[in-house]
């Protein structure tokens, strides 16, 4: 439902959460390269026809992979057996390594498989003869001598999966010590964890009739030391298994020298784009500004922003879906808190001050003459420095085309002014 | 403007001091009130009383809204493990978040780490940062920053304003009258003392927080962390030749140290207080005060009562009527121990008028708390529940859990006297958890004496003998071979020898 009021925007314009449910399929607006059906191509001719893919999937943050993830789920929860993974949520993203993940993942598949409605359609002695096996499996070779709470003895076999997982996966996020004890134990048991996760997703696809299908959130989140160790040194264990599965990406490790030998061990690498606002030579980009009016359009009615403040936000945003739902939140806030009924320029000016406090906050003195760089020649290279004003958002990077980047434009005035002084000498 | 909160902000915008009359005010009220699945907002300051200040005013524009408040530190640097304290995972409610900056860095950490957990949950969150830390966060916590609803900006920019705003807070006395009042207070007077050190503010300004500190940590039971800043506050009053802050430093390390290590080393402190007062006749009047208080417990009630009149005297010629109360307050247990029971009740009348009229509560209730322990010993047992129960809910609004343990042991202790066994069974074991709380020996052991002894006396000595055999052992670890502990080994023996006694005749 669209927002009819001002407090209506501020609840419509939530940067914390991706779109779900309802709001998703109310609120979702496709954009010109979007690699969803692509990817749906490769998951429904391939997969489908039991060869699995292991697909990248990257963009900036806050362009909206959560979103498009959602959306991609939504349609093709009747052919697959999605096991959503959030290394966010269960795993410490700060030291995560190629192990957690795979325990993660697998323990996952372990929990999602024994809900009633999966494997509680195999023949009884078969379900009951596959979580005694699993029981057994993650007590000796997953918790191994590491302490743990075990599954009550008198409770029934798929039950006691569920526990032991839910009780892996809490204290493994949680205990320092635990996670350092288990990753030593799996290590070289992992070839063994990569069979129980087959066995496991054959048994599915036998019973359930649907393959499964990994989605594996916040691998584009950590450092990008940690996400190189992660994608290039254990790239083949991420990929080992025979179930498909798509990791998010960081952007940032994308244009980096190592990625020509990281894609060799994936199928295919998608990139959610960045919406364009504009053209590298300056010029308007009508597709991209049109789609982006849509995105705002879908969620409020007409008389609530006016267009000229709807058109600054737009251009402000660079693309970035989330900051455009931010500064028009802020801005419903500002004119609300001044008594307005409807957002006007001054309100979007206001909005924009406050993120551009952020680039002053965040960029230090050696950044601007690199932004000025890129902002004069558009280029996205391998440099760290480049590497890591993506990861920030200080350079935005547009494909659907050969890619090239650009200063954000919130952060641009500031750029401006403090490169001036180098270039006038 | 229709909204409530809107309506209450404009009504209260012309009574706010310009430094609080701002736009983000309003604006992070609106932000708060309406994003109902959660926002992330962070609060940029660069004092701590406008952070305490803002705070206040968005309780009041938010209301009925419920607020938490949480300190983070090194300790605890980790917002969820707040979170998942709160009654319940899904009510709406705001979380002011202090102190991010004291986290050493982990705070972000954990906010980059866990923000998908943050975020399923209803929750206005407010993290109050400084400048420095707002870089370091956009920095360090990328992603958990991406997802911020908004910046809002509380800092001053006036340094002569900054200095007024602090100075002003820096300057009021410690008014403890709810639990909260005491996290508040501690919250504010330790960012102001290390905003004050940061800027190497005069030695005196610095050594003022450090004795309002000190204060606060006496009142917590955290009498080592206490004495600390008593040393420093006793330093820095030296540099500044400040000999008020001087007087005051030694006498209150003279508490700490009767808390800890007893009365005789207390008197230490006490006496080069009273030496380094002079001419000073308020700092005279509390060193006095405090001798006398250790004279009257060392079994010189005379010489304390001369002491405390000295004192009165004093504190009446400067106008301290708080002094003048807890000198009254002094007098009258000294009558009371005397069994003058008379004079006792009227120092302690004229010290509670003098409570309520500064707005003592904490002094009100010990003097209630006094003057129904003589109604009780008059057999006026009426009055003095009456008297109890009003000391009982001072000390409970205020916070003081000695207090609190105190009244509950008296009342239970009434109601043992009376035959009530539950009811006094239950106000004693309420007791005794308060006492174990705080660490208070002494209470437990009171406790476990009197209940062992009252069942002795109904001839239940099984019962009895582990009662009083814990009073004994804790009050040998106390006061080794103090002659009430002596008194009651002899009883504790006495109940002993009878139980064998009645097992070999059996």
């Amino acid at each position: 439902m669209k927002a009819k009021t001002l407090p209506e925007v501020i609840r419509a314009f939530d940067p914390m959460h991706p779109l779900t449910g309802q709001e998703l399929q109310e609120w979702y607006i496709d954009r010109p390269g979007n690699p969803l059906e692509r990817i749906k191509i490769y998951l429904q001719g391939l997969a489908l026809a039991n060869e699995p893919v292991k697909l990248l999937f990257t963009g900036h943050v806050g362009s909206g992979k959560s979103t498009t993830l959602n959306k991609l789920a939504e349609e093709l929860k009747r052919q697959f057996l999605i096991v959503p993974f959030d290394a966010r949520q269960s795993l410490s993203i700060a030291d995560l390594s190629y192990v957690d993940l795979l325990l993660g993942m697998a323990t996952s598949l372990f929990k999602r498989a024994t809900e009633p409605d999966v494997l509680g359609k195999a023949p009884s002695q078969i379900a009951t003869d596959v979580w005694t096996d699993l029981t057994g499996f993650i007590e000796e070779s997953i918790f191994g001598p590491t302490h743990f709470r075990p599954a009550p003895a008198e409770a029934e076999a798929s039950v006691k999966v569920s526990l032991l997982t839910a009780e892996f996966q809490t204290k493994f996020a949680k205990e320092a010590t635990t996670r350092d004890q288990v990753r030593k134990w799996v290590e070289p048991r992992l070839a063994e964890l990569q069979d129980k996760i087959d066995y496991v997703a054959d048994l599915v696809q036998v019973h359930y009739k649907r393959p499964v299908l990994f989605f594996v959130e916040g691998t584009d989140r950590p450092d990008l030391s940690v996400a190189r160790a992660l994608f290039l040194e254990h790239g083949y264990s991420l990929t080992a298994f025979r179930t498909s599965a798509i990791y998010t990406f960081p952007i940032g490790l994308r244009y980096s020298k190592d990625f020509n030998s990281i894609k060799d061990y994936f199928t295919e690498t998608f990139m959610l784009p960045n919406l364009k606002v504009a053209n590298p030579d300056g010029t308007p980009h009508p597709e991209g500004l049109a789609c982006l009016i849509s995105a705002i359009q879908a969620r409020l009615t007409t008389g609530l922003l006016a267009d000229d403040a709807r058109d600054h936000i737009i251009r402000a945003s660079g693309g970035l879906m989330r900051t455009l739902v931010r500064l028009t939140q802020r801005a419903a806030v500002n004119s609300l808190a001044a008594g307005g009924a409807a957002i006007a320029l001054p309100h979007v000016e206001a909005a924009i001050k406050e993120e551009r406090a952020d680039f002053v906050a965040g960029l230090s003195r050696d950044d601007y003459p690199i932004l000025y760089e890129r902002y004069q020649d558009k280029q996205v290279s391998a440099d760290e420095a480049v590497l890591r004003l993506l990861q920030t958002r200080a350079l935005l990077e547009y494909a659907n085309g050969d890619p090239w980047c650009d200063v954000h434009p919130i952060a641009l005035p500031l750029v401006l002014e403090r490169a001036a002084p180098s270039l006038q000498d | 403007m229709a909204d409530a909160p809107l309506a209450a902000l404009e009504k209260l915008q012309g009574q706010l001091p310009p430094h609080l009359a701002r736009s983000d005010l309003a604006e992070l009220a609106v932000l708060l009130r309406y994003a109902e699945r959660g926002a992330w907002a962070f609060a940029i300051y660069n004092t701590v009383p406008v952070r305490d200040e803002v705070a206040e005013v968005l309780r009041q524009l938010l209301a009925p809204l419920p607020i938490y408040e949480f300190n983070l530190s090194t300790q605890q640097p980790n917002p969820l493990t707040f979170l998942e304290t709160l009654p319940t995972a899904q009510e709406r409610a705001i979380v002011f978040f202090f102190d991010l900056e004291q986290t050493g860095g982990a705070g972000w950490g954990y906010l980059e780490m866990q923000r998908e957990n943050l975020a399923a949950r209803p929750l206005g969150l407010v993290f109050w940062i400084n400048r420095p830390a707002w870089a370091e966060g956009v920095r360090t916590a990328p992603n958990f920053w991406s997802q911020r609803s908004g910046v809002f900006d509380f800092t001053i920019n006036s340094p002569a304003v900054l200095s007024e705003v602090r100075g002003a807070w820096a300057g009021q006395p410690v008014q403890l009258d709810s639990p909260a009042d005491w996290e508040r207070q501690f919250r504010l007077f330790s960012g102001l003392l290390r905003e004050y050190e940061d800027e190497q503010a005069p030695p005196a300004a610095q050594a003022e927080l450090h004795g309002k500190i000190a204060y606060l940590l006496n009142f917590a039971d955290r009498q080592a962390e206490a004495a600390a800043h008593l040393q420093q506050q006793l330093e820095l009053a030296r540099q500044a030749h400040d000999r008020r802050q001087q007087v005051e430093a030694m006498n209150n390390l003279g508490w700490t140290t009767q808390l800890q290590q007893g009365r005789a080393a207390a008197l230490d402190w006490y006496r080069q207080a009273l030496a380094a007062a002079g001419s000073d006749r308020r700092g005279r009047a509390d060193s006095l005060r405090n001798i006398a208080s250790v004279l009257f417990r060392e079994g010189q009630p005379a010489e304390a009562l001369s002491m405390l009149h000295e004192a009165l005297d004093l504190f009446r010629a400067v106008g301290d009527r708080l002094g003048e109360a807890n000198t009254l307050k002094a007098i009258g247990d000294v009558h009371n121990f005397r069994k003058d029971l008379d004079a006792a009740l009227a120092s302690y009348a004229q010290a509670l008028d003098l409570f309520r009229a500064v707005g003592d509560r904490l002094g009100e209730a010990n003097t209630l708390q006094a003057i129904g322990d003589v109604q009780r010993f008059r057999d006026e047992n009426d009055a003095a529940l009456a008297s109890y129960a009003q000391a009982l809910d001072l000390f409970r609004a205020v916070g003081d859990r000695l207090g609190e343990a105190n009244t509950l042991k008296a009342i239970g202790m009434f109601n043992l006297e009376q035959n009530q066994v539950e009811e006094a069974l239950k106000l004693l074991e309420q007791a005794l958890q308060l006492y174990q709380q705080i660490g208070d020996r002494v209470g437990q052991a009171n406790i476990y004496w009197n209940l062992g002894l009252h069942l002795a006396q109904q001839s239940d000595l099984k019962q009895a003998e582990p009662l009083l055999a814990q009073a004994v052992a804790l009050g040998q670890q106390i006061a080794p071979n103090h002659p009430v502990i002596l008194h009651w080994l002899t009883v504790l023996e006495q109940v002993q020898s009878q139980l064998s006694t009645e097992t070999g005749k059996s």
